[in-house]
């Protein structure tokens, strides 16, 4: 398989289109998958093609040692982060939420175990509640959270595939998530209990 | 008995997004999408090598331009040279009056 990718990319770096058009081929799917987990899906297709496009353009720069597969997300994953740093950060008020979304994050955010929760939760909604509330964040943050929360990557693959060091990755994992945390206590009202670290602390009578 | 944290209501909330969103199957590519990239790819090296061509074509001019001045300024040189001869002492003797005018006006 491997070896395959190998004997394509070389006769792409010769001048064969077919033989890229061949590695697009068998890797298209992969590369929607990686990037599904971080755009909006009315710009996969197009987050994709930039993908391969670069990944053509790069091809020189393809060393044998790793995978095609892992090269070629590490390009995705950074077109993706592209993506966000050239659009502008939305602030979308959460009340901007739909009377469906609302309706879900009352079954989400009503006390019951997580699982029970997540089988109310019908998908599409949550991947708007999701979307909103990661459209908060910064590209850097937004990125590391969906790779580590999302992709379930560990911190050490997010840092790869981002070029960036392994505590950069840790410090914003940590920092982001606590945002998100916020942002779905504002979502629960104001007559929820406040989720500051502080409040944490006092509640947990552990200090 | 143990008091729920806060913090952990919107921990489960959130853990139930981000499995909702890895369940969430990723979209197919579309039929033909191999086939737009490459093409792409080929309008884009023909763009490169147009441009190109264009770029040689702006450094030829640049190359004539600068050979016919270089040439131009030889000829006068050379011109100068052959239609008023100048011995050692000639040139000695100009190079000290052009001096001699420097300090006197500057």
């Amino acid at each position: 398989m491997e070896s395959e990718d190998l004997r394509l990319v070389r006769a792409a770096l010769a001048g064969d289109q077919r033989s890229f058009a061949e590695l697009v081929s068998r890797h298209e799917r992969y590369v929607f998958a990686v990037v599904s987990r971080h755009v909006p899906r009315d710009h996969v297709e197009e987050v994709a093609h930039e993908a391969f496009v670069h990944a053509y353009l790069s091809l020189a720069n393809y060393r044998s040692d790793a995978p095609f597969k892992h090269w070629l997300a590490t390009i995705a994953v950074r077109r993706c982060y592209d993506f966000y740093r050239a659009r502008r950060r939305r602030e979308v008020p959460l009340s901007e939420l739909s009377s469906d979304g609302l309706e879900l994050c009352d079954a989400i955010l009503a006390p019951r175990s997580a699982d029970e929760a997540r089988r109310n939760a019908d998908q599409e909604e949550a991947r708007q509640i999701l979307g909103l509330v990661l459209e908060r964040l910064s590209p850097e943050d937004r990125m590391v959270v969906t790779l580590i929360h999302v992709d379930q990557r560990s911190v050490k693959e997010a840092a790869e595939l981002l070029g960036w060091t392994a505590v950069n990755v840790k410090v914003r994992a940590f920092r982001a998530r606590r945002q998100l945390r916020r942002l779905i206590e504002e979502l629960d009202g104001p007559g929820a209990p406040a989720g500051t670290d502080h409040d944490e602390e006092q509640t947990d009578g552990s200090k | 008995m143990m008091k729920n944290k806060p913090t952990d209501r919107s921990d489960r909330i959130l853990e139930s997004l981000f499995s909702a969103a890895r369940e969430d199957p990723p979209p197919s590519p579309r039929e033909g999408f191999a086939d737009a990239v490459t093409r792409s790819i080929a309008t884009m090296r023909a763009n490169a090598s147009a441009d190109g061509r264009s770029d040689d074509r702006i450094g030829a001019w640049r190359r004539y331009a600068f050979v016919s001045v270089a040439a131009a300024v030889a000829a006068c040189g050379v011109a100068f040279i052959a239609v008023e001869p100048l011995s050692p002492a000639d040139v000695e003797m100009r190079v000290d009056a052009e001096l001699l005018g420097n300090v006197l006006f500057f």
